[in-house]
C-alpha cells in the first residue's frame, strides 16, 4: 500500500511536470503577442522593449522555461496583467469559488443519484425507472447554459427564491478569510446571515450542475446495479432468506459501486474545470471563469497558473478514487 | 413407510424470450423422502436447475411458473407469499449450494460474515455467538484454519475450498432440503470425491435430505439412493439407483447409460441426434424423435407415468399394456 501510494505520488507529479511543460511551450507557440495586449498596437518601441525585459520575455527559451518552473514550484506565477495582481492570490480567491461550487454540485448529485439510480435498477421497467429515466435523459442533453438560463427564469424572475447571480449579496462582505470557502468561514465566524446567503447563491448554478452531474451518476449506478443483480452471489444471498433491502443494499450495492466512484471522480474533475458556461450565465466568480477571461485578454502568467491548479485538482481526485477502490474491494490490492 | 418431504406435481415452467416461448418444464412430477440422497440426471438444458429454482420459488425473469403443485411438508410453497416464502422457506427450510462456488461467494464480503448472516437472518442467535458458530462450521467441512479463513474474502480460495464454505452456509441452519445444483462439477475430479463425501457425512450428520442435481452419472452412482431421469423438460423415469443403473427402462436412460466407457464395451455408444429446441418441442413424448422405438402414439399424447417394478416409474409406451 505504502509503495503504491508512493508510485502513485511520484506519477502524480509526473503528470503536473508535463502539463506545465505542455502548457509553456503553448502559450510561446500560439500567435499572440501579450505585449502588445497590454500596450496597444501604437506603442512605442522602447516601451514594448522595457516591457519584454521586465516579463522576462527576451530572455532565451531555455532560461525562460527554468524560471518558470522554478516560479512554479515556489507557487509564483508572477502578476496577472488583467488584474494586476499576483496570480496566486487572485486563484486564492477564484479556486475556493468553484471548489465551494463544485462540492455543493458533487453533494447533489451523490444524494440523487445514486438511489435513484438503485431504485431505476430494481424496478426496471417499471414506472419509477421511466421517470428516473426521463431526468437523467434531461440532464444528460440539456446544455448547461440553456438549463441555467432556464433556473434563473424560473428561479429567480417568476419565483423569487433564488438571487440572479454573484457569490454574496451586494451588502454583505465576505467572512474572514480561513478556507476560502464562505460556507465553512461564515460557520466558522458564526455569522449565520453570511451563510444562508452564500448557500442562497449556491442553490442555481449548483442544481444546474448537480442536476447534469446527477444524470451521469444515475445511469452509472443503474447500469452497474442490473449487473450485479444478475451475480450468482445475489441468489446466493436470496437462497439465505436474506430480506431484499439487505440482498440489494449490503450484496449488490457495495459491488456497484467501483464504476459509481469512477464516474463520482470524473463528475469532480469535470465540475472544477468544466463549469466556466454555468459561472457566466450565474456571473458567479469561479475560476473557470477567470481562466477563460485570462485567456480571452492574453493573460499568460493567470492563465498558467489556472491551468496547474486545476490539473493538480484533477490528479488529486484520480488518485484518491484509485484509493477508494481499495477500500471498495478486497480483490484489489496496491 | 418412508416419510415424504417433497412433492411436486405437474409442474409446468414457461420462458418467455424474444425467440418465442420456452416450454422449459413440461409437467414435471417428483416425490423426495426424508432423509433420501435423490439425484437428478439430464443433459443441460432439460430443466434440472429450474425444477431447483423453482422449489425456491426463485425462478427468474422472464420464467413464470404456469402450473404445478409444490408441496413442502404438507403446505404448497406456490401459495405461499413472497414474504413467507423468504422468511419461512429459504434459508431455514430449504438451501442450494450451485456450481460456480467462487461466483456464489460474495466478493466483497469475508467468507465469515457471509456464513454468520445466514445464521442471523434465520436463527435466534446473537452475533458473537454466529461467528462462534461459523469457526465451528468451517471446521465441520475440514476447512484447516478456520479462523484465517473466515477472515479471508472469496477470491483467496480454491474452488474446493469455495465450495465447503458454500456447504458450511448453506448447512448452518440445519435445513431440511439441501438441493445441490452440480456441487462438483466445476472442480477437479480429485476433489469432486472430497466435496461428494462431505456431502454424504453431512446429510447423516444434519439430518437432512438431499435433491443433487447433475448430469454425470457416476457422481449420482456414487453418492445417489434414487435417481430421477430428465430429459427435455420430462420426467422420464425414476427408480432406486440399481433399476436406473442396472435395468433402464427408458430408451433415453438406456442411451445414457450406454455412453458411459466401460471395460465391457468397445465403442462408445451414441445417443442419435440433439437436444430439441423447447420454443418448438416435439409433440407427444419430446424423446420420440431420437428413439429407434418410437412408434405412431408416441408423437401424439405424452406417456403417462408407469410403474414397471416397485418404486420403478417410467414414462414410456413400450411397457404400456405390460402391467
Amino acid at each position: 500500500m505504502l509503495k503504491y501510494l508512493m508510485k502513485r505520488l511520484l506519477l502524480f507529479f509526473i503528470v503536473i511536470f508535463g502539463v506545465v511543460t505542455v502548457t509553456f511551450f503553448l502559450s510561446h507557440v500560439i500567435p499572440a503577442d501579450p505585449v502588445g495586449a497590454i500596450l496597444g498596437e501604437n506603442a512605442p518601441q522602447e516601451l514594448i522593449e522595457k516591457m519584454e525585459r521586465e516579463l522576462g520575455l527576451d530572455l532565451p527559451l531555455g532560461q525562460q522555461y527554468s524560471r518558470y518552473l522554478k516560479g512554479i514550484i515556489n507557487w509564483d506565477f508572477g502578476i496577472s496583467l488583467r488584474t494586476q495582481k499576483m496570480v496566486a492570490e487572485d486563484m486564492r480567491v477564484y479556486f475556493p469559488a468553484t471548489l465551494e461550487l463544485a462540492i455543493f454540485a458533487l453533494i447533489i448529485a451523490i444524494i440523487f443519484g445514486i438511489p435513484i439510480g438503485v431504485i431505476s435498477a430494481v424496478k426496471r421497467n417499471q414506472l419509477p425507472d421511466s421517470i428516473s429515466r426521463v431526468f437523467s435523459l434531461t440532464g444528460i442533453s440539456m446544455p448547461a447554459f440553456w438549463l441555467s438560463l432556464l433556473f434563473i427564469l424560473v428561479l429567480y424572475y417568476h419565483l423569487k427564491l433564488i438571487p440572479a447571480g454573484g457569490r454574496l449579496s451586494s451588502g454583505i462582505s465576505p467572512p474572514q478569510l480561513v478556507t476560502g470557502l464562505y460556507l465553512i468561514d461564515s460557520l466558522i465566524a458564526r455569522d449565520y446571515i453570511i451563510f444562508w446567503d452564500a448557500f442562497h447563491h449556491l442553490i442555481g448554478p449548483g442544481l444546474v450542475l448537480g442536476w447534469i452531474q446527477m444524470a451521469y451518476i444515475c445511469r452509472v449506478t443503474r447500469s452497474s446495479m442490473l449487473e450485479v443483480l444478475n451475480e450468482e452471489y445475489i441468489r446466493t444471498a436470496r437462497v439465505k432468506g436474506l430480506k431484499e433491502k439487505v440482498v440489494i443494499y449490503r450484496h449488490a450495492f457495495k459491488n456497484a459501486l467501483i464504476p459509481v466512484v469512477t464516474m463520482i471522480g470524473i463528475s469532480f474533475g469535470y465540475l472544477l474545470e468544466g463549469s466556466v458556461l454555468t459561472e457566466t450565465v450565474f456571473g458567479y466568480p469561479g475560476l473557470g471563469r477567470y481562466a477563460v477571461n485570462s485567456f480571452l485578454s492574453l493573460d499568460l502568467n493567470a492563465v498558467i497558473g489556472s491551468v496547474t491548479l486545476i490539473a493538480i485538482a484533477y490528479a488529486l481526485s484520480n488518485l484518491i478514487v484509485d484509493l477508494l477502490y481499495a477500500a471498495l474491494d478486497p480483490r484489489i490490492k496496491y | 413407510m418412508q416419510e415424504l418431504l417433497l412433492e411436486v406435481k405437474d409442474l409446468e415452467i414457461n420462458f418467455y424470450t424474444y425467440r418465442g416461448v420456452v416450454r422449459a418444464l413440461n409437467g414435471v412430477n417428483l416425490r423426495i423422502n426424508k432423509g433420501e440422497f435423490f439425484g437428478l440426471v439430464g443433459e443441460t438444458g432439460c430443466g434440472k436447475s429450474v425444477t431447483a429454482s423453482a422449489i425456491l420459488n426463485l425462478v427468474q425473469n422472464p420464467g413464470r411458473i404456469e402450473k404445478g403443485e409444490i408441496i413442502f411438508k404438507g403446505i404448497d410453497i406456490l401459495k405461499m407469499s413472497k414474504e413467507e416464502i423468504r422468511k419461512d422457506i429459504r434459508g431455514k427450510e430449504i438451501t442450494m449450494i450451485m456450481q460456480y462456488p467462487i461466483a456464489a461467494l460474495n466478493p466483497v464480503i469475508n467468507n465469515g460474515e457471509q456464513i454468520s448472516e445466514a445464521l442471523i437472518a434465520n436463527i435466534d442467535i446473537t452475533k458473537n455467538e454466529a461467528e462462534k458458530r461459523t469457526i465451528e462450521l468451517l471446521k465441520e467441512v475440514n476447512i484447516p484454519e478456520p479462523e484465517k479463513i473466515a477472515r479471508q474474502y472469496p477470491h483467496q480460495l480454491s474452488g474446493g475450498m469455495a465450495q465447503r464454505v458454500m456447504i458450511a452456509m448453506m448447512l448452518s441452519t440445519k435445513p431440511s432440503l439441501l438441493i445441490a445444483d452440480e456441487p462438483t462439477t466445476a472442480l477437479d475430479v480429485s476433489i469432486q470425491a472430497q466435496v461428494l463425501n462431505l456431502l454424504k457425512d453431512l446429510v447423516v450428520k444434519y439430518n437432512t435430505t438431499i435433491l443433487l442435481i447433475t448430469h454425470d452419472l457416476s457422481v449420482v452412482a456414487e453418492t445417489c439412493e434414487r435417481v430421477g431421469v430428465m430429459y427435455a423438460g420430462d420426467m422420464v423415469e425414476i427408480g432406486e439407483l440399481k433399476h436406473i443403473i442396472d435395468n433402464p427402462k427408458h430408451p433415453y436412460t438406456r442411451g445414457l447409460i450406454n455412453a458411459i466407457p466401460s471395460e465391457k464395451r468397445t465403442k462408445l455408444q451414441e445417443i442419435k441426434g440433439s437436444v430439441p429446441d423447447l420454443v418448438n418441442p416435439p409433440s407427444g413424448c419430446r424423446f420420440h424423435p431420437r428413439c429407434t422405438f418410437a412408434k405412431s402414439v408416441c408423437k401424439q399424447k405424452k406417456p403417462q407415468m408407469l410403474e414397471v417394478e416397485k418404486n420403478h416409474l417410467v414414462s414410456c409406451y413400450l411397457y404400456d399394456g405390460q402391467k
